[in-house]
């Protein structure tokens, strides 16, 4: 018992291991970073147009998928961030439960950072195309710079998404093997 | 015992879930699942309704416009009915190949196409809800903001049979976001429970 128990899989940490994990890690970067500058795009995307007299302003704040959208990628940037420094100080001792938990935390937050943009997404195409058939007339006419800064937030939102959809699907392939 | 040193997966989770009943409950999940999104799907497809309005009086007989609100008049309900629709197929697909097909191979290419396909389902069931449930509510509330007017007001049973559809949507989502987690969970357990007779750890301490 003894002896078998020496010498059975005691992994030293071989190459592509070192790739997987350094993958892991470019791709947690990555998606903190889209994540935290689509936030703060949209957080601080306003406009006020002048039109006869009147002022009329616009903000991520007037509509609620806006901010559903902001708070969603505001969220993911937090826990992004803390799994990213997990994962950098535990990158010694990653088993399979541990990996099993960065897929759960991966998994929450492509849904919420996907729910977020679909919202955004469906406001959007009011806001640009408006919609003949309810009366509602488009409004990117008059706010341009406003409408440019929340396609860019959405923009960087969607890399986001697919960074947090493949280190999905690796957090589970890597929870299985070991 | 089934986990050696390195695992750390509660005891408790070994006994209570064996094999066969994780089997059952995975089906019967995805058959709820797949009811919910074939019943999201068919009522936001037959939603319509038809309503007149007096719009003016030309000395006596009264001036009438007809509006009509269907569902694909929005694209993100067209996008939702499509979401729930490849949701539901998915899930039948699924349900066939775990009834009828061969057993899962857990070794082989079978498992990651299958978590990947439940994630991805997952991932659409969640874009199509979101997007309908936020034009729903613009469309119950309105933004005076952008001078948008609602119109749940104007059109009731439409709204209402929408809301119907959402409510199922959001319960697939929920049933999907637990499916996923499931097959995940089985597979470590069945993959833990075969190699009892090796250690799992990564590195040996010295």
């Amino acid at each position: 018992m003894e002896i078998k128990e020496a010498n059975v899989r005691a992994k030293a940490p071989n190459k592509t291991d070192k790739f997987v994990l350094a993958t892991q890690i470019c791709l947690r970067i990555a998606a903190t970073a889209t994540a935290m500058a689509a936030a703060w795009v949209i957080f601080t995307a306003n406009q006020t147009v002048e039109v006869l007299g009147m002022s009329f302003d616009a903000r991520y704040s007037y509509s609620p998928a806006f901010k559903f959208f902001a708070y969603a990628n505001a969220i993911a940037f937090d826990f992004s961030l803390m799994s990213l420094f997990f994962m950098f100080f535990a990158r010694h001792a990653l088993t399979a439960t541990i990996y099993f938990f960065f897929f759960l935390h991966d998994l929450m937050m492509m849904s919420l950072v996907l729910s977020g943009l679909a919202a955004g997404t469906a406001i959007g195409m009011v806001a640009l195309d408006g919609n003949g058939h309810t009366g509602w007339i488009k409004i990117c006419d008059r706010f341009e710079k406003f409408c440019d800064k929340v396609t860019v937030s959405m923009a960087l939102s969607y890399v986001a998404v697919v960074c947090l959809l493949v280190l999905t699907v690796m957090s589970a392939g890597k929870s299985r093997q070991i | 015992m089934a986990l050696q040193s390195g695992e750390k997966l509660p005891m408790f989770i070994g006994h209570i879930w064996s094999k066969q009943k994780s089997r059952w409950t995975l089906l019967g999940l995805r058959l709820l699942a797949f009811l919910a999104a074939a019943a999201a799907t068919l009522v936001m497809v037959l939603n319509k309704q038809t309503k007149t309005f007096v719009v003016a009086t030309i000395g006596t007989t009264p001036v009438n416009l007809t509006l009509t609100a269907k569902f694909h008049h929005t694209p993100a309900f067209v996008f939702f009915a499509i979401a729930n629709g490849l949701v539901s197929i998915h899930n039948l697909v699924m349900i066939m190949m775990d009834l009828l097909g061969s057993k899962l191979n857990y070794k082989g290419f079978q498992f990651p196409m299958i978590a990947s396909l439940d994630m991805l389902n997952l991932a659409l069931v969640s874009g199509g809800a979101n997007a309908a449930a936020f034009m729903a509510e613009l469309g119950k509330n309105g933004n005076s903001h952008a001078r948008w007017d609602k119109i749940c007001d104007k059109f009731g049973p439409y709204c209402d049979r929408g809301a119907g559809a959402l409510i199922a949507s959001f319960l697939a989502l929920a049933l999907m976001l637990l499916i996923s987690f499931l097959s995940i969970l089985n597979h470590k357990l069945v993959n833990s429970s075969s190699h009892n007779s090796h250690n799992n750890i990564i590195a040996l301490p010295n």
